[in-house]
């Protein structure tokens, strides 16, 4: 059981996305995280830990533990 | 005389009502007001997407009216803030252009002049057309022009207070000061501010609580859009000088001996 959990710890991760706690599994990257909560990619972008991430590069954006994410759009303002 | 084409950065508009999207009760409530007002540009907020389930996203919406997108830096105290987002807005609209706001604090959202010069310089600096939103203090106008902003933006009033312009001698003044183009943002109440700020000189308005809070959101953003059509063609007209008596506008010639 010892191993099953620690086989488990290992391939999932926290992470924070827009201020909330998600678990994901290790090795997604930015890319696959916009397909796993069905987001749309036109129209948005993402910083990693107060960084702009340019979107060319989501695909080879690994995320890793405790790693805040921001998904932004537009909307009313201004 | 016709209204000439403005351009504002890499944007150029026809139409010289730039509609602010905060306050509005719908989507549907916007695209009203767009399609009353003839505007061709509006502003956005960038903020956290929220998944819209069935519903158009505003992004789609906007796109779908064809008409240009200008993201802000609204909620932003710091200039790191202010260009974090602005890099942001860039990303997710493919825009070079932004509407920079530093405000000062929640209760007067007055612009922040210290912050507001170091995200505009830098911005400037990263390749950003920006139309700073300021105080209306013509001097700083001008200071934010040489550091190279696209387009000046003096309140008339605080944000969402719809007291009009409070000094227009300070608007006149900065139309003298500032060469690169002037647009009245925040404070409108009603269209006779729009007017008022068109024949002070201001190449634009912005409007957004006006529009979207009024009543009947679409009639006061054709109303709004028609004033600062009116305001232009005054500006443009050369008004008569103010006297303090009063002159006959018909002669005395064959005037009758009764």
């Amino acid at each position: 059981m010892e191993n099953a959990a620690q086989q488990f710890s290992s391939e999932t991760m926290n992470i924070w996305v827009n201020g909330e706690p998600r678990l994901i599994s290790v090795g997604t990257s930015l890319d696959g995280l916009l397909d796993l909560l069905k987001l749309p990619k036109v129209g948005v972008a993402a910083a990693l830990d107060a960084e702009v991430v340019h979107k060319r590069t989501w695909p080879e954006t690994i995320l890793a533990e405790g790693q805040r994410v921001e998904i932004l759009t537009i909307s009313q303002g201004g | 005389m016709q209204v000439e084409p403005l351009k504002l950065g890499s944007y150029i508009i026809n139409n010289r009502l730039i509609l602010g999207t905060g306050g509005a009760m719908s989507h549907e409530t916007i695209a009203e007001s767009i399609a009353a007002s003839g505007t061709e540009l509006v502003t956005v907020a960038i903020r956290r997407i929220k998944p819209t389930g069935s519903g158009q996203s505003l992004y789609d919406m906007l796109r779908e009216l064809k008409v240009q997108i200008l993201p802000n830096t609204a909620g932003c105290f710091t200039a790191k803030e202010a260009v974090v987002t602005a890099e942001l807005a860039r990303e997710a609209l493919e825009t070079n252009v932004i509407k920079l706001e530093v405000i000062a604090d929640d209760r007067t959202l007055l612009p922040q002049p210290l912050e507001l010069i170091d995200a505009a310089e830098e911005l400037v600096s990263r390749g950003f057309f920006v139309l700073a939103y300021t105080n209306d203090d013509p001097i700083f106008g001008r200071n934010l022009q040489s550091v190279g902003v696209s387009a000046v933006m003096p309140l008339g009033a605080p944000i969402g207070t719809g007291l009009g312009i409070r000094n227009p001698h300070n608007i006149s003044l900065m139309r003298e000061l500032v060469t690169i183009p002037l647009v009245l943002d925040a404070g409108i109440g009603t269209a006779s501010d729009a007017a008022l700020a068109m024949e002070l000189g201001c190449d634009a308005v912005l409007a957004a609580t006006s529009i979207t809070r009024a009543d009947s959101p679409a009639v006061m953003a054709r109303a709004i859009s028609l004033a600062i059509e009116a305001g232009y063609l005054a500006h443009r007209a050369g008004r008569v000088p103010k006297r303090h008596l009063a002159l006959a506008s018909t002669p005395d010639e064959g005037r009758a001996d009764l």
